[in-house]
């Protein structure tokens, strides 16, 4: 399940803002001081100040060494898939305070806040803050947890301004990527270390982060390699719900990681890790005020080999370690190995093989009751996934190319899943590539589908939800969830500075999880079926050299339906009213002067049916400062056109939610060599 | 020497290392600097008459390339003019036609050879990456020590009556094809 960002089709990161970064900047100091003693210091000096490369010369250019030397790029809109990329810049750009408020930007991914840490985050339906249809991987490592399929968003963070981009592919990606990647997937790519070499500091405060600090340092070790660290801590303020009441939420976070790389002749060598520990303020079961407690390490090591067998080979290993508990609801603790083994080749002069294998071992220990009222039978568990896929990328014609492919999977749930994919990709004219998928995927059964269940204590249990007891809701015989999927879609380039993304969507959905109501807190089975349509359009428009726009709409549609047995009749009501059906956004960055940059978020985000929560429309503005090259200050407003809303989460006479209140926040970034 | 002083001397050399480190290596991103290069090129060369005209002739420098190299071409070209010509940056794609341009930027990608060889013989100064020097290029990019280098085909620019200042050909690896 974790691959490496090689095996997604290649493709350029996209529009990359024409705002000359800090690290610009920070290089011509570097080059000012290195060029120093021997050329014309008042050109070098110049050309820092003002940021502008060509008042270089020639032979000073020629002294510059390059970050990075990418070998092999292909043309921005050949991707035979839905797909779409935020940059480092534009994450920085629209002053996202995490990974949760960066992916709020990329069309067709849906983020509610559902509390002042936790989010839902869907892609093409089924949205919820335990979603289990989605691949997330950072650098290649698959971050969901197999206890419930999905990502707890309020632990999984990076320093931002390492990231290089995040490629969100929807719809189906599991002939690559394997199983739970049934409706999209989120790859979170960091810089290599010998981009961040420096230091940089940043801080912020503000009404609903109440204060933040992080920075990192970054240098080179040898002729070929380099390293950097960093570490941040935050502060997140408690919200408050519909009747100004506190909504115990609210969190510390901290972390420290690293990340080194070499680059060799023929090798390539990645090592990262990262531990980090936060404390959330949450109710025990009984409504008593708590904290719970996170906290969690990381080591990747990855190997790329080129000229090897005709190709490349990449292996990656890396092992996790978390450990989450809430006092008196649930606790886990996970350990989880990682290895998967790829090698990508040109065959002929037709194809491109990719092809590999990978092993994942993940073991957990739960809390179990009377401690915990939500725990899992049995409480300790070792679960292993082994996989080997396989994917050609025929060139038919010079402009078509089709692209067959598989994975075959063995869990220990439901055994032997295969799950295969065809695309092809069509240039029909230097401005127009249409492309078209059929794939079938499959969720998997985990921990939750199998093993939860509820305790309830005596000798009244908690009255009336249930009496005394404990109460399995899970199915160890429960299968996997399937969806066949046929997708399409169209890219044009309408004129010089315009162009538009059209991506349409049918999925067929059976076999989905049900809860039936025969027991008391219910059964799970698979007795829901279903379908879902949609689209996604996408317009980018570089109006000026420095003002562009990008407008957004995506329309969902999803219809589920209880098999003729099934005694749920909650469930699929709730999946067709998770999600909006209209959502729009438009998105502008401007920089009206060389030193200031201005950038707007609108969104609208259509009403919930399943959770009573109205349609909102919000505005996201950020003015930012640059008096001097490695120095920015920044005013950002969040969610400035209400007081507040709710986003996501019922709001009954025994659940209240949270909702978002309007923030501002100040921030000031720091960058020297 | 005693050795407080050996200490302190070690000390100092360590701190001198350390304080050293940051000026060594000047870095930047790769699109960014040839964006720059391209800029100090269009300085070096003279194109036939027919192609400028006039004193404001624009000269159009037309780019099939990855889009944050086309971003940085137009951050760094807008508002500049050489001489009485203003600069205009264009992106093109295969297929386009780039009779008009007077630099055409080739980015790494399978088909340059295709669009190199549909600018023959129009004036044009190419400009490429290709992993080894091509008959319709005139400048071709390589990087060498992480630093980046380039070569002039001098058959080829002879060929687009390209005129090319003697400080351009003093830097560049000059082949002739």
């Amino acid at each position: 399940m974790n691959q490496t960002e090689d095996r997604r089709p290649r493709h350029p990161r996209r529009h990359r803002t024409s705002v000359l970064s800090a690290t610009l900047a920070l290089g011509l100091t570097a080059a000012a001081q290195a060029a120093a003693a021997g050329t014309e210091l008042a050109a070098l000096e110049q050309a820092a100040v003002s940021q502008d490369l060509t008042l270089l010369s020639l032979e000073d250019l020629m002294r510059i060494e390059v970050t990075s030397v990418s070998k092999r790029s292909e043309p921005l809109m050949d991707a035979a898939a839905a797909i779409s990329v935020l940059t480092g810049e534009e994450i920085r750009r629209a002053g996202a305070r995490n990974l949760a408020e960066a992916l709020r930007l990329i069309p067709g991914v849906n983020v509610a806040a559902s509390s002042a840490q936790s989010y839902a985050i869907g892609i093409r339906g089924f949205n919820s803050t335990s979603s289990d249809k989605l691949e997330v991987l950072v650098d290649g490592r698959s971050v969901y947890t197999p206890l419930f399929s999905g990502v707890f968003w309020d632990a999984l963070d990076t320093y931002l301004p390492d990231i290089d981009r995040i490629e969100v592919i929807r719809g189906p990606g599991a002939a690559l990527w394997g199983a739970n990647a049934v409706n999209g997937v989120i790859n979170i790519v960091t810089k290599p270390a010998d981009e961040t070499l420096g230091t940089r500091l940043d801080a912020a405060a503000g009404t609903q982060e109440l204060g933040y600090i992080g920075g990192r340092s970054g240098s080179r070790v040898g002729e070929r390699g380099a390293l950097r660290l960093y570490g941040q801590a935050r502060e997140i303020d408690r919200s408050e719900r519909a009747d100004g009441s506190d909504a115990q939420d609210g969190m510390r976070f901290r972390q420290f990681g690293f990340r080194g790389d070499y680059k060799g002749e023929r090798d390539g060598l990645t090592l990262s890790g990262d531990f980090h520990d936060g404390s959330i303020r949450s109710v025990t079961i009984q409504q008593q005020p708590a904290t719970s407690d996170l906290l969690g390490a990381h080591l990747l090591a990855n190997w790329t080999r080129n000229d090897i067998a005709g190709g490349r080979l990449s292996t990656q290993m890396s092992y996790a370690h978390s450990d989450r508990r809430q006092p008196t609801v649930f606790a886990e603790v996970r350990d989880t190995l990682d290895i998967d083994v790829q090698h990508d080749r040109v065959w002929g002069e037709r194809h491109h093989l990719t092809y590999g294998l990978s092993y994942r071992d993940s073991q957990d220990r739960t809390g179990a009751f009377p401690d915990y009222v939500i725990f899992f039978a049995p409480a300790e568990r070792r679960l292993q996934t082994y996989g080997v896929f396989a994917q050609d990328q025929i060139a038919l014609a010079e402009a078509l190319t089709l692209t067959l492919g598989s994975k075959f999977e063995y869990n220990d749930f439901t055994g032997f899943e295969f799950q295969p994919n065809v695309r092809a990709g069509w240039r029909l004219s230097p401005r127009l590539f249409t492309w078209a998928a059929i794939s079938r995927a499959v969720r998997t059964p985990n921990r939750l589908d199998s093993d939860i269940a509820i305790y309830c204590p005596p000798p009244d249990g908690f009255p009336p939800v249930c009496g005394p007891g404990a109460f399995r809701i899970g199915n160890p015989d429960l299968e996997s969830e399937k969806v066949h999927s046929l997708d399409w879609g169209l890219r044009a380039g309408l004129s010089e500075h315009m162009t538009v993304d059209l991506a349409l969507f049918y999925n067929r959905y059976t076999e989905l999880r049900s809860t039936e109501t025969d027991r008391p807190f219910g059964r799970f089975a698979n007795e829901l079926d279903g379908h879902g349509y949609g689209s996604e359009l996408i317009f980018n428009w570089q109006l000026l050299d420095t003002l562009r726009l990008q407008a957004s709409y995506a329309f969902l549609e999803l219809d589920i339906d209880a098999s003729g047995r099934s005694t749920d009749t909650t469930t699929p009501a709730t999946w067709e009213g998770s999600d909006p059906h209209h959502r729009a956004r438009l998105r502008a960055t401007w920089q009206p002067l060389p030193a200031w940059s201005l950038d707007g978020f609108l969104r609208y985000v259509g009403r919930l049916d399943a959770y009573d929560v109205p349609a909102y429309t919000e505005l996201n503005l950020r003015a930012a400062w640059r008096p001097r090259p490695e120095l920015e200050f920044a005013l950002a407003g969040s969610d400035l056109l209400d007081d507040r809303h709710p986003e996501f989460g019922r709001n009954t006479a025994t659940s209240f939610r949270s909702e978002v209140e309007r923030a501002v926040r100040l921030t000031v970034g720091w960058e020297w060599r | 020497m005693n050795p407080r002083t050996l200490l302190r001397n070690g000390l100092l050399v360590l701190l001198l290392a350390g304080a050293a480190m940051p000026l060594r290596a000047a870095e930047l991103p790769e699109y960014k600097l040839k964006a720059a290069f391209v800029f100090n090129f269009v300085r070096f060369t003279s194109w036939p008459p027919e192609r400028l005209p006039d004193d404001g002739s624009t000269i159009e420098i037309c780019a099939a390339a990855e889009t944050e190299f086309v971003n940085a071409l137009r951050e760094a070209v807008t508002g500049k003019s050489i001489g009485t010509h203003p600069l205009r940056v264009r992106e093109v794609a295969p297929g386009d036609d780039t009779g008009s341009c007077h630099v055409v930027y080739v980015g790494n990608r399978s088909d340059a050879g295709r669009i190199l060889a549909a600018t023959a013989g129009r004036g044009i100064l190419t400009v490429h990456n290709g992993d080894s020097a091509s008959r319709d290029g005139v400048v071709r990019f390589f990087i060498d020590d992480r630093r980046i280098r380039f070569e002039i085909n001098a058959g080829a620019a002879t060929r687009e009556s390209l005129q090319l200042s003697s400080k351009l050909l003093s830097l560049a690896n000059v082949v002739s094809l």
